[in-house]
């Protein structure tokens, strides 16, 4: 079989593929017959190492064959998909925003309490402080050595909050990364 | 499954890895990869020729043309770096899958094969039989 022969025939059984593809399997041949020839190859000889015709292309087709299972499943699938992450961005904008907004408040606020709480109690102790020494015009603290403590405490008591606040912070991030994960999920499995 | 069977089966397994692996070392052209691998792996020109497509259209090989010195211009065919990344990966699971296998057969098959086509195995056995 000469070279013109078998990469017809071989177009021809893999009329199924797409021209580009189908193109470029047989220019892979023809290439290999010149090449062959070039070496010192006959034409039959090249053509009975390549097999015969029908069953090059079902190697072809075979080797395609799992990828384009993986394709057709995708392309059936793209709607659904969208329609999935629509859903799922629905519920996410209705509910789960608003609820994760509120949270964010909240912990903002909580860490705002806490830092002017420490800074609150840190500059009540100072100025108390200072009070007891060299009298300010603007401290008006009749016992000291409460108003020290006493700053000492709320401001202990606001970096405590502080740090519990990061803290509540790091896992409520662990949350949300949590929370976009099953998202993710569910639009995988809705695909 | 017969032995025949399971030799292609085993063969086509590979084939992916034996280009890779010759390819990682030089740019061949279609011709000559496909018979150095076909000869040494013992596989029909046929059945390679589907997989370098395979290969390219996984952009694991890329191709391009060079004028030859006798003859007509060559297709040649490249590793990409995802082939090569690919390669090692299967070279690691190969060596793993042979180790594995060698153990199996080492700890297992004693007595069956005269076990003369294999330098390490008669050790092994020999060491079975002290303890």
């Amino acid at each position: 079989m000469t070279r013109e022969i078998y990469v017809r025939r071989l177009e021809t059984l893999l009329k199924k593929l797409p021209p580009e593809k189908r193109w470029g399997i047989t220019e892979d041949i023809n290439m290999h017959f010149i090449e062959g020839n070039a070496a010192g190859k006959s034409d039959a000889a090249l053509a009975e190492g390549l097999g015969a015709p029908e069953s090059l292309a079902r190697a072809y087709m075979l080797e395609f064959a799992a990828d384009r299972a993986t394709r057709d499943a995708s392309v059936g699938n793209v709607m659904r998909m969208i329609w999935a992450a629509l859903g799922v961005g629905l519920v996410n904008v209705i509910i789960a925003l608003p609820v994760w907004l509120a949270v964010v408040a909240v912990w903002l606020s909580l860490l705002a309490a806490g830092v002017s709480a420490a800074v609150g109690g840190v500059v009540a102790a100072f100025f108390s402080l200072i009070d007891w020494f060299v009298p300010l015009p603007f401290v008006n603290a009749p016992m000291h050595i409460t108003a020290i403590s006493g700053g000492a405490a709320i401001a202990s008591l606001g970096g405590l909050t502080v740090i519990g606040t990061m803290y509540l912070g790091k896992w409520l991030l662990k949350l949300l990364a949590r929370y976009l994960q099953a998202n993710r999920t569910i639009i995988a499995k809705r695909g | 499954m017969n032995v025949k069977e399971m030799n292609v089966q085993l063969k086509k397994g590979v084939l992916e890895l034996c280009v890779l692996a010759l390819l990682n070392h030089k740019d061949c052209y279609g011709f000559e990869l496909v018979s150095l691998v076909s000869s040494s792996v013992g596989m029909s020109e046929g059945t390679i020729y589907p997989l370098l497509k395979r290969l390219r259209e996984e952009d694991l090989l890329t191709t391009y043309l060079r004028e030859s010195t006798e003859g007509p211009p060559r297709k040649y065919y490249s590793i990409t770096v995802t082939g090569r990344a690919r390669g090692e990966e299967m070279l690691l699971a190969w060596k793993e899958f042979c180790a594995g296998v060698d153990m199996l057969l080492g700890a297992h098959s004693g007595g069956g094969n005269d076990g003369g086509d294999q330098p390490g195995a008669p050790e092994s056995r020999r060491e079975e039989q002290d303890v």
